[in-house]
């Protein structure tokens, strides 16, 4: 386990790194001037608030007053079929080839009036088909809400070039964020059938939606999703809502299933965050602020979020040893570390690598973390299952114990009574003796005295062997087969009551076991085919425990092994045979003439 | 193998001389190990490794009968005779195979009955017979540990902490050996799996009650063990006789 952490750990570390040089890398590669056929144009001539000149994209242009009109011209050589791809922030667009309007963009009532600006828009319109040089002129309108615009590089290629440049560049986003839907969806699905079982599986719900809202983000912010979906305005909503809202149900599954000791930080920052998208949703169908201006908020809020909550596990995990915050750290830093990478990306170091990259890839390595954790966790359950089963069992061989002891002491009393009874009648005993000699009675005497030796109890409590609780639980079921009408049941047990460092509830477990299955094997047999033959002994520090009992049948596995006859599925003989190879020894079970054998040994030092 | 081994278990000293001045004067060539208590002599108690037991019944700790009782579990073999004062325990005698009842104070002539009778009887216990410097001598299978061939000789490691060497091969000498308790678990190597204390997964070894270890070929070892337990599971199944009584 610990292996695996560092393991993980190194492997993230380096996953980070690998991302910075690819960032890096990209940056200064950076030439698409001729990529896949398809012609990036970069060269315009740039109109705006009375100058004009030169401009290289991407470029962009601020401080601007709202609508003020910004006009990029360029020449183009357009081949047969080609088209151009255009895209546009927050700003109205016209474009004009050689003069005449082909193709409009945020006129007066193409979006919501909630909407101050037409929201950012990605299109292909074809280009004139002509054999000489086309004039393209693009007339955007400063964005009225925002202060700056940026001018990505428009460009020129057949429509399957362009979308196989787009895919090249987005393609892992558009798969990936399509994946944590559909994932999300199926989570959904899966916790509405675990609620009917079990109260936690909400926090499979919270996992799906978190998955959900992280996709519907990264799909509505991926450019090559406007080019299928041709509404911007739900991309937009899509994209804002998804990055608002994703790190609330996040915090809830970490409150759900992390069972924290100071759960007040998680719980005011989903409140908190609650409160905001309230406000932002409110502002902007208000039309006061647009959910892209309240974006800034939000990227101080999330990565506020997620290292609240990376902090609140590690301080559960440090100050509370708790197991579950423990296993979740790693992941919880993941996610923390990446969505600050995302924001360092968005506001320092400007890479030219897609929107969102980085913190897809935290969210892709916390989706892995978290689904190892899942196994864990369920191994884990699975493990505590069968302990529970074990201690259990363990539980009501002390009972059975607990029995067999009463039920000694109150036969000592008895006999303890009866002889002082006997002690009592003594006196009278020996005068009616005396009375018969002297009337030389002896047929009389003979008769009496017989009688008398009759009544001397019987000393039936010998201890079936020296191990305490081995024999209180031998004798317990003694007294069971003998209820059971199992009159042939034998002991010879050698088992000290100091057995090394195997533990008496250990040997009571396979002593318990042992003679539980042999009693419901023989209880379906007669009294007289029916018996049970136990013994025991020790040489060179080895146990062996052997016992022979009749039975009826037994079904056995394909592999040998036999499954029981009884509810609950063969798991004493399964806890024999885990006890002896903890104490590496071993048991054998084998039906052979009617004749079911037990044998096991464990080495006691 | 001359000497008679004797241990003797008496907690009066003057009692345990004047036995073992008895068992002195009889003129039989023997080697004798005193015991005061039970325990002591249960500690040191290995299969084969005496002839004879002379046994104080009344002792302090474990009473002789406990002592023998818990002997044969182990050793079903070896001739055992109650010292005591009274007869009381004739019929426990009887049932742990004791063969003489001697009482005190000891006879010379008791004494060299039952030193007679133990001679005899190894004589008549199974064993190998092998020759050492022309010599005949028969080495009782419960005796030996393993054997182990090395060039042309046989080694026999012996339960006293004896190892008998002569020349021989071990493909002729395996048929001799009982098959209830010797394996051939090696090319080399002959173990008795009554004496072998636990299996070594990694050296692929039978430990044995020496401390040596006994090799076990790669393709046998999954064999060896289940032989071993079984051996160990038959012992076990067989003390007490069926109990059916």
């Amino acid at each position: 386990m610990n292996k695996w952490r560092k393991f993980l750990a190194v492997a993230v570390v380096l996953l980070a790194v690998l991302l910075f040089g690819y960032a890096f890398y990209s940056e200064h590669s950076f030439s698409k001037e001729e990529e896949g056929g398809v012609e990036v144009l970069t060269e315009w001539t740039l109109e705006a608030g009375g100058e004009s000149g030169p401009v290289s994209l991407p470029f962009t242009l601020k401080g601007l007053s709202a609508r003020m009109p910004v006009v990029l011209t360029a020449r183009i050589q357009p081949g047969p079929g080609e088209c151009i791809y255009l895209k546009t922030v927050y700003a109205p667009v016209r474009v004009y080839m050689d003069g005449e309007l082909v193709f409009t963009y945020g006129e007066e009532g193409d979006w919501p009036s909630f909407l101050p600006d037409p929201p950012t828009m990605v299109k292909l319109v074809p280009a004139l088909q002509t054999s000489r040089p086309v004039t393209l002129r693009l007339e955007f309108l400063f964005p009225s809400h925002r202060n700056q615009l940026p001018i990505q590089p428009v460009v020129l290629g057949t429509s399957d070039q362009i979308l196989q440049m787009l895919f090249s560049e987005m393609g892992f986003s558009l798969f990936f964020s399509i994946v944590l839907i559909a994932l999300g969806i199926l989570l959904a699905l899966i916790s509405i059938v675990l609620l009917r079982f079990e109260k936690t599986g909400i926090s499979v719900l919270w996992l799906g939606l978190f998955s959900f809202l992280t996709g519907m983000w990264v799909l509505g912010e991926c450019d090559l999703t406007g080019m299928f979906i041709d509404n911007p305005t739900i991309l937009y909503l899509m994209a804002f809502m998804g990055l608002f809202t994703f790190s609330v149900p996040l915090l809830k599954l970490g409150e759900t299933i992390l069972n924290l000791h100071r759960p007040e930080p998680v719980r005011w920052m989903y409140t908190g965050i609650e409160f905001a998208v309230f406000c932002a949703v409110l502002l902007q169908l208000t039309g006061v602020c647009a959910l892209s201006k309240i974006m800034y908020l939000f990227h101080v809020l999330i990565p506020l979020a997620l290292c609240v909550f990376a902090g609140t596990v590690f301080w559960e995990a440090v100050r509370y040893k708790n197991r579950f915050a423990t296993h979740f750290l790693l992941s919880a830093i993941v996610l923390a570390v990446f969505s600050l990478l995302e924001v360092a990306n968005y506001y320092l170091f400007h890479f030219h690598v897609q929107i969102t990259f980085f913190f897809q890839v935290g969210v892709l390595l916390f989706v892995v973390l978290v689904c190892i954790q899942c196994g864990n966790f369920l191994r884990y359950s699975f493990l505590m299952q069968a302990r529970n089963r074990k201690l259990s069992y363990e539980l009501s061989l002390m009972e059975k114990q607990m029995e067999a002891q009463k039920k000694r002491y109150s036969i000592l009393y008895e006999m303890a009574a009866s002889i002082k009874i006997q002690r009592h009648d003594l006196k009278h005993q020996l005068a009616v003796i005396r009375n018969y000699h002297e009337n030389r009675q002896a047929e009389k005497l003979t008769d009496y005295l017989d009688s008398l030796s009759a009544n001397i109890p019987m000393e039936d409590t010998e201890p079936l062997c020296r191990n305490e609780a081995v024999n209180a639980v031998a004798l317990y079921y003694q007294g069971l087969a003998k209820k059971a009408g199992i009159s042939r049941i034998w002991f010879y047990l050698d088992i000290p009551s100091d057995s090394g460092r195997v533990s008496d509830s250990d040997l009571c477990i396979i002593v318990g076991n042992l003679l539980e299955n042999a009693i419901a094997a023989c209880g379906i047999l007669d009294g007289r085919t029916s018996f049970i033959r136990m013994k025991s002994h020790i040489q060179y520090d080895i146990l062996v425990i052997t016992m022979d009992n009749a039975y009826q049948s037994v079904k056995q596995k394909p592999d040998g092994t036999f499954v029981s006859q009884k509810a609950g599925g063969g798991v004493g003989l399964a806890s024999i045979i885990s006890v002896a190879e903890k104490y590496g020894g071993n048991a054998r079970f084998e039906a052979q003439n009617q004749v079911f054998s037990s044998s096991v040994y464990l080495h006691l030092k | 193998m001359d000497e008679l081994r004797i241990a003797v278990c008496e907690d009066n000293s003057e009692e345990c001389n004047m036995l073992l001045s008895l068992i002195r004067d009889s003129g039989m060539k023997t080697e004798i190990k005193v015991f005061t208590t039970g325990e002591e002599l249960l500690e040191n108690y290995r299969q084969g490794s005496y002839d004879l037991i002379f046994m104080d019944i009344y002792m302090e700790g474990i009473s002789g009968v406990e002592t023998i009782k818990r002997i044969r579990e182990q050793d079903m073999e070896v001739p055992v005779a109650f010292t005591t004062t009274s007869t009381d325990y004739a019929l426990e005698s009887y049932r742990l195979d004791v063969v003489k009842y001697i009482e005190k104070p000891v006879k010379a002539k008791a004494v060299q009955d039952m030193l007679q009778l133990a001679f005899l009887k190894r004589g008549s216990l199974p064993g190998l017979t092998i020759f050492m410097e022309s010599k005949r001598v028969v080495i009782p299978f419960g005796q030996i540990l393993y054997v182990e061939q090395q060039a042309h000789d046989l080694l026999f490691y012996l339960s006293d902490g004896r190892c008998l060497r002569t020349k021989g091969r071990l493909d002729e000498v395996e048929a001799s050996f009982p098959l209830f308790s010797f394996m051939r678990c090696h090319k080399s190597y002959l173990a008795n799996l009554a004496f072998v204390t636990g299996l070594d997964t990694e050296l692929m070894t039978f430990r044995m009650v020496n401390g040596h270890n006994v090799y076990i070929r790669r393709e046998s070892m999954k064999k060896a063990k289940t032989a071993w337990e079984t051996y160990m599971f038959d012992v076990v199944r067989r003390l007490g006789g069926t109990l059916d009584e």
